[in-house]
């Protein structure tokens, strides 16, 4: 596992992750280069939605998923998915 | 005739009719909903219905009544003078509204920003135009978008998902239903782009709506801007997706992963415009000047009993090197921690105030710079130790710069804040209002008052005719130039979705209610951008950010200044 393929959210879930095999993890995955077949075949088995000429992918993974994706070096690194928020309110401070 | 259920006005012009006839109405025509029909004796008036939701009302319909609605509190309807005592004895029937002339708010906001001359001269009507939105869904069933919306991808249901992301369910035509906005944000938002409403109309009422209701998670808005961007290739149309949504766990310089998604996605005929963001009046970021080595502080206050995780998002230029450490209410420390580059970068400290974990990675790939992470929890997954915390950084080596620093928390408005002389109200644009080729789009107030819909008449004490005091300043951390534009955000009169339920004190009727926030500017720009790009398919982010820039203009600053609350001014789209 590249532990500094990791952005700080991501490593705090991954450490208090319960279920290392169960898919929970909803991340970016950025590559240095526009993956080649083979890099494509390992991330469409992973459930990664392909399309041609991209470097970053989103996908849903566990924790296992992750560390071993970390080990390959065509990834330059895998960030958490964060929560937005809309903006608009009714009130203001509602 | 029940005289008691005649509103205000009404009952002076029913009366007047009875004894005067046509020529009775004379005195109230200016001022309520009296339209003439073919029957001179018996002219006609708009006017609200107040029953109950549900009511069945279909009996009361016929010669000389129409009712426009088959549901809701308040209905709207046209009634022959001489029907009126009638209708007021039916049962269903609890009050009856005169229609009045006002200025609806949604015709106000667009007349100040010369929306209405532009769409006259131009004849554009967003027309042969995609206009994604990315939110919370749309109400299919609201009449104001009535045959135009394309699909909905609701990535909240069970389903195979689409090409860009196997999750959720894509509908359309009479499927369309099967989604709901419950929240009502997302409706609203389409409703200013493109609603086709008589009276709050939209900028863009021509054009294609394609929704993606979303649970806010930004890889699921990716997946949402991808799949807008593709279906609107798959129609050979162009497209202005709308993302009136954002948040602070990102670097603040559009190296984020959904900014990153937004760059590589935008090009010819493919545009996304963001809200800056409504942390204006929130203390929601620190700058500490990082001089030869010293230990620098910067307090923030957790309420009591509120909270159960805060963080804290660092970031400082790559040369340097800091050692961060939290001091509890109570004076509890953990250790100074610089950057770890061998093994986990995260320590855990279970202080007597809370468990503070503080992570310290290497420089972050995307922009070199370093990143460190705070979160503070509750003990025993209570609330955290209400109080003043403070944020102590130690500078490790010679370089100096500047650090910045986010607070977030666990509530939907920033609860925890930076006190003291550290706070800055400046950088608080977060992703994906950072996007580089994003139109950010900051919030002017035109309108403050209103009359709800149980005729109560209502103000906010904001100032008016300026920027709201809530649209989130930038610039960006490094000092790229957002927002970009400012629009009308308050308060903004759109679509009302069926099946949300919001504060009463804002809604207008059954159709639509008030809303404010840089929601609410950003689908302004988003209607205009579809105008602009019925008028030209092929344009790009930096030719319509130019185009826009131009006819834009910070009140008493120079043609072209930029502000970091206005960025480059108020829209004058006469001139587009």
């Amino acid at each position: 596992m590249d532990y500094h393929k990791f952005d700080a959210p991501l490593a705090s879930a991954l450490e208090e992750s319960t279920a290392p095999d169960r898919r929970e993890l909803l991340v970016f995955l950025h590559a240095r280069e526009v993956p080649n077949a083979n890099q494509c075949d390992m991330l469409q088995r992973l459930g990664v939605a392909l399309s041609p000429g991209r470097k970053i992918f989103t996908a849903r993974l566990s924790a296992a998923e992750i560390r071993r994706l970390s080990n390959e070096p065509w990834i330059m690194m895998i960030r958490l998915s964060q929560r937005l928020r809309a903006l608009g309110d009714e009130p203001p401070g509602s | 005739m029940k005289f008691k259920k005649l509103g205000a006005g009404l009952l002076d012009a029913v009366n007047d009719f009875e004894a005067e006839g046509d020529a009775g109405l004379t005195p109230h025509r200016r001022a309520l909903g009296v339209v003439g029909g073919t029957d001179a004796k018996s002219p006609r008036m708009v006017v609200f219905l107040h029953c109950e939701e549900k009511a069945k009302l279909d009996a009361l319909e016929g010669p000389g009544v129409v009712i426009n609605q088959s549901y809701g509190k308040v209905r709207t309807a046209i009634v022959a003078m001489d029907q009126l005592g009638e209708l007021s004895d039916h049962r269903a029937i609890k009050r009856i509204e005169p229609a009045r002339f006002l200025r609806p708010l949604m015709d106000v906001a667009p007349g100040k920003v010369k929306v209405p001359a532009f769409q006259s001269s131009s004849g554009l009507t967003g027309k042969d135009v995609v206009v994604g939105i990315v939110d919370s869904g749309i109400d299919p069933k609201h009449p104001d978008f009535a045959g135009r919306i394309e699909r909905i991808w609701d990535q909240t249901l069970a389903g195979s998902g689409v090409i860009e992301g196997a999750y959720g369910l894509e509908l359309s035509g009479a499927l369309l239903t099967s989604s709901r906005d419950t929240h009502g944000h997302g409706t609203h938002v389409a409703g200013i782009a493109a609603g086709a409403g008589a009276v709050f109309r939209g900028i863009a009422p021509s054009a294609r709506l394609v929704a993606v209701k979303t649970d806010f998670q930004d890889a699921h808005i990716a997946d949402g801007v991808r799949y807008i961007f593709r279906v609107a290739r798959d129609l050979g149309l162009p497209a202005v997706v709308n993302l009136s949504l954002g948040g602070h766990a990102d670097p603040h310089d559009g190296t984020d992963s959904l900014s990153q998604i937004i760059d590589g996605e935008c090009g010819p005929g493919r545009i996304v415009c963001c809200a800056a963001g409504n942390e204006g009046n929130d203390n929601i970021h620190a700058q500490i000047a990082l001089g030869s080595p010293a230990t620098r502080t910067s307090r923030f206050q957790i309420p009591a009993g509120v909270l159960r995780s805060v963080w804290l998002n660092g970031w400082y230029p790559g040369a340097a090197r800091l050692e961060v450490s939290i001091r509890t209410p109570r004076g509890f420390t953990t250790p100074f921690q610089g950057v770890l580059t061998s093994g986990s970068f995260r320590r855990v400290h279970n202080l007597a105030d809370g468990v503070v974990t503080i992570e310290t990675p290497g420089p972050d790939p995307a922009n070199h710079d370093i990143n460190f992470w705070v979160a503070i929890r509750g003990l025993n997954r209570g609330a955290i130790r209400a109080g003043v915390w403070e944020l102590r950084v130690r500078n490790a080596a010679t370089a100096s710069g500047r650090l910045d620093v986010w607070v977030l928390d666990d509530q939907d408005q920033p609860t925890a804040i930076f006190t003291g002389p550290t706070a800055s109200d400046s950088m608080k644009i977060g992703s994906p209002g950072c996007a580089s080729s994003a139109l950010t789009v900051a919030s002017y107030t035109t309108k403050t008052s209103w009359t709800n819909v149980d005729g109560v008449s209502l103000s906010l004490g904001f100032p008016i005719d300026t920027i709201s005091d809530f649209s989130s300043e930038g610039p960006l951390r490094n000092n790229a130039k957002k927002p970009d534009v400012t629009a009308p955000g308050a308060v903004i009169v759109s679509c009302l979705s069926r099946d949300s339920s919001g504060d009463r004190d804002f809604q207008i009727d059954s159709l639509y209610r008030g809303m404010m926030g840089t929601s609410m500017a950003t689908p302004f720009m988003t209607g205009l951008t579809a105008l602009l790009l019925q008028r030209n398919p092929s344009l790009d982010p930096a030719a319509a950010k130019t185009l826009i820039r131009s006819n834009s203009r910070v009140p008493g600053a120079a043609a072209g200044a930029f502000d970091p609350k206005w960025g480059f001014g108020l829209i004058n789209a006469l001139g587009l």
